[in-house]
């Protein structure tokens, strides 16, 4: 279980907020515009993939000599 | 010299009723030995016994040892319980509670006293364990362990979430399935705990300890299915209480069906009524997530197409106030910015989650291009001889009749003369085309 994103759902989805704010504010100019547009758009599909993958494995959590070991269940 | 009996009988026939002051005893005990004897009666005659009464005077010694008396309307007794044998209780004696209690009979020689040293203890009835119970909670909140000024919020999005529980029961499958129906991207980590019996309040209170030093998940889900008052005790005990309080681990408590309430379901930061009701409220509906999203994504569509019209209609005051005195470059400048975020927007405007699905479309039409009937539709046509493809002038020769194949009809030919030359890989090369 490598957890390489470290960019969490919370954080992607206040930021998807933000720029909703932004653009709704109307004072950026095109550049900005497109540019925000563009990182929504790929937050967007982040989220998307993120929701959408099935964890189907369940995890146990065992301690061994003050070490935690996380491994598939059964 | 006396004699040491260990037969009852023999004790109890001697009769000691005619002594004068200062005459000399044939016969007597020392206290050392009617202690010893009294020691061996008691003792051999009753090696362990159930006793039941009512608790009163508990001490729970730092030491670790428990020292009480038992008692009822007439009688009472001296009870102790060693360290080693009180680890185990499944419940936390209190003044006032009646207790089935097994044991021996110890008589102490020094002191001459007797008391009961007890293996085991269980309390007397389900009423025994209610005040128990009671007792426990009245403490407790006492202490301020249930102030809502405690209670630490559920995470919103949680990633990872532990789970204590035994890794056997219907609990576990319940909030399982529930988190996968709800949200499956979810990560379930279980630390597979004893649930009921004598050892189960120490194995979830240590259980909520190793998420603790852990760390790396969000929340913990504690519980686990309905059964007995006795059966659910181990979520009543003081030590799971505790436990629950310390942890920086927001602790959801989910113990048995709805009417059941235990002390854990008090001092957790969340009470769920059943386990596949903490899976229920510790994540959200991956539908109404997705729905969340893209509503925002919809909001930031709208607002590009309203700012982009806002920067037309500026572009069209300019030009209107300008006229031609205007450098026209700088208006068709802004204009293609805009047209670009158009397209841009165009592209998106079904957002992102159906990136596939056009790259599909796409594939699809670059696949329809490369079929024949398009190829002849652009100009392109197709020589056939003999009812075969001609790819190459060399399979053909002079007076060979053809058939040209166009979009919209055929024609009949015959080959005149062969050129083989770079003339026709020049006209492509001139085109550009690799298709």
């Amino acid at each position: 279980m490598n957890e390489k994103n470290k960019k969490s759902f919370e954080e992607s989805l206040n930021r998807l907020e933000d720029i909703a704010d932004q653009l709704e504010s109307g004072d950026v100019d095109l550049d900005e515009t497109m540019a925000l547009y563009e990182e929504a758009t790929s937050l967007a599909k982040w989220c998307h993939e993120k929701l959408s993958k099935a964890e189907e494995k369940i995890y146990k959590l065992s301690k061994e000599n003050e070490t935690f070991n996380v491994t598939e269940l059964e | 010299m006396a004699l040491l009996c260990s037969n009852v009988s023999m004790f109890l026939a001697n009769p000691m009723s005619t002594i004068n002051f200062l005459d000399e005893l044939e016969s007597y005990y020392t206290v050392s030995e009617i202690t010893r004897l009294i020691k061996d009666v008691l003792e051999t005659s009753m090696p362990v016994v159930w006793v039941q009464g009512e608790l009163s005077n508990f001490v729970h010694h730092g030491s670790g040892h428990m020292y009480f008396s038992l008692k009822d309307e007439i009688a009472q007794i001296k009870g102790v319980m060693w360290r080693g044998n009180n680890e185990n209780l499944f419940f936390t004696p209190q003044d006032g509670m009646r207790v089935n209690a097994f044991g021996r009979i110890r008589v102490y020689e020094k002191r001459g006293v007797y008391q009961l040293d007890i293996l085991k203890m269980v309390p007397a009835g389900i009423g025994d364990l209610q005040l128990a119970f009671e007792e426990l909670k009245k403490r407790l909140a006492q202490e301020g362990l249930f102030e809502s000024i405690h209670k630490k919020p559920l995470p919103i999005y949680p990633e990872r979430i532990g789970i204590i529980t035994s890794s056997t029961g219907a609990a576990i499958r319940d909030i399982v399935n529930v988190l996968n129906r709800r949200f499956p991207s979810v990560v379930k980590i279980i630390r597979p705990a004893l649930v009921q019996g004598e050892d189960a309040a120490q194995d979830i209170a240590s259980a909520i300890k190793e998420f603790n030093q852990y760390k790396n998940v969000d929340v913990l889900i504690v519980g686990r299915g309905g059964g007995s008052l006795e059966d659910l005790w181990a979520f009543n005990e003081e030590i799971v209480a505790r436990a629950i309080f310390q942890s920086d681990i927001p602790v959801i408590s989910a113990v048995g069906h709805e009417v059941d309430f235990t002390i854990s379901d008090f001092v957790a930061d969340m009470r769920a009524p059943t386990p596949s009701a903490a899976a229920e409220m510790v994540v959200m509906e991956k539908d109404d997530l997705l729905d969340t999203v893209q509503k925002i994504v919809q909001r930031c569509t709208q607002a590009v197409k309203n700012n982009v019209q806002n920067k037309k209609e500026q572009v069209r005051y300019i030009k209107a106030s300008y006229g031609l005195r205007r450098p026209e470059d700088v208006v068709r400048q802004h204009r293609q910015r805009i047209d670009e975020i158009t397209r841009t927007i165009s592209r998106n405007v079904t957002h992102s989650f159906t990136v596939e699905k056009n790259r599909f479309d796409h594939a699809k039409s670059r696949l329809s291009n490369l079929h024949p009937a398009s190829v002849l539709k652009r100009g392109y046509t197709i020589t056939l001889h003999d009812g075969k493809f001609i790819k190459r002038v060399a399979e053909l020769k002079p007076e060979n009749s053809v058939k040209i194949q166009f979009t919209d009809g055929t024609a009949d030919s015959s080959i005149h003369r062969i050129n083989k030359d770079e003339k026709s890989q020049k006209i492509f090369s001139e085109w550009g085309t690799d298709e």
